[in-house]
């Protein structure tokens, strides 16, 4: 297996996000796929990212989040009284 | 029926209600309310953490906009108008409220380090065994313990779905400073679940 220097790991560690979000042009795609293969830590530390947006997206969206009917209630009420002084 | 189909205002888009309510029609200013009061909250409970901070804000959010709805020019869409007016008031609140975060830039291992290190907790959870509740009650204390401008980004990425252009929109950043701060919050947010799912947080717990 090829022995890649820190510093190359370095950069293509920032890449990380970016190519989670297809946002990398295609050259870096490729050299960054290219370097995967060869490194199997750059490679699990992607797959461990990947895995923490995607359980993150689904948590973040628990329904403790959703907006209790009465909130907004309370908020049409408020703005009618107050946009009528502004 | 929505009341709202009553009077037909919930077949105009956005713009036509901007436009309406620009003409002194408080009706179309309450529809766009009720298009956006739920996002609105989402966003901003996410963003503070408590339910009585995100009503006052919610409130403000949308007293602030009608007072600023006659300059409003359409240079942005109302919806990134308004979650930008809602970031700046959940974050002007975490600033008064006087909690402070650790600048984490410093925190984080360089990647040198971190490639050195056995992924060992995400190897040998299964990836069906991830929703459970100790994980739920993790991610979500990883996301309160954001410094305030990552978890903007983040929420704004990952949880509501923007692009990167319309998140720096909302923050008044330059897309590349966006894809930054997202990408230092994610690895924040990974080495977060690493360390507490394998009981070596060194995070502080109250």
């Amino acid at each position: 297996m090829s022995k890649v220097e820190p510093t190359e790991c370095d950069k293509f560690c920032e890449l990380l996000s970016c190519y989670l979000d297809n946002e990398l042009s295609s050259d870096n795609c490729k050299k960054l796929e290219q370097h995967m293969k060869d490194c199997d830590t750059c490679r699990g530390f992607f797959e461990s990212l990947e895995l923490t947006v995607e359980l993150s997206r689904k948590i973040v969206r628990c329904e403790e989040y959703e907006m209790p009917d009465e909130v907004g209630q309370r908020l049409r009420e408020i703005l009618r009284t107050r946009c009528k002084e502004c | 029926m929505s009341e709202t189909n009553a009077n037909g205002l919930n077949a105009l888009t956005d713009d036509e209600l901007v436009k309406k309510a620009q003409e002194n029609d408080y009706e179309s200013f309450e529809e766009l309310v009720r298009r956006y009061e739920k996002k609105i909250y989402g966003h901003t409970i996410r963003m503070l953490g408590n339910r009585e901070d995100a009503e006052d804000v919610l409130q403000e959010t949308f007293l602030n906009a009608f007072r600023a709805l006659g300059s409003f020019r359409g240079d942005s869409s109302f919806s990134t108008w308004i979650y930008r007016i809602a970031t700046n008031n959940a974050l002007m609140k975490i600033r008064k409220s006087g909690r402070t975060y650790t600048e984490f830039e410093e925190d984080i291992p360089p990647p040198e380090m971190m490639r050195d290190r056995p992924y060992s907790w995400f190897e040998r959870n299964p990836r069906e065994a991830f929703l459970e509740k100790e994980l739920v009650e993790t991610l979500n204390k990883a996301v309160n313990e954001l410094p305030e401008k990552y978890r903007a980004i983040f929420l704004l990425r990952d949880v509501e779905g923007f692009s990167t252009q319309r998140a720096a929109e909302v923050l008044g950043i330059s897309e590349s400073a966006a894809k930054s701060r997202l990408h230092r919050a994610r690895m924040y947010l990974r080495e977060f679940l690493e360390k507490t799912l394998d009981g070596k947080s060194t995070l502080k717990n109250e």
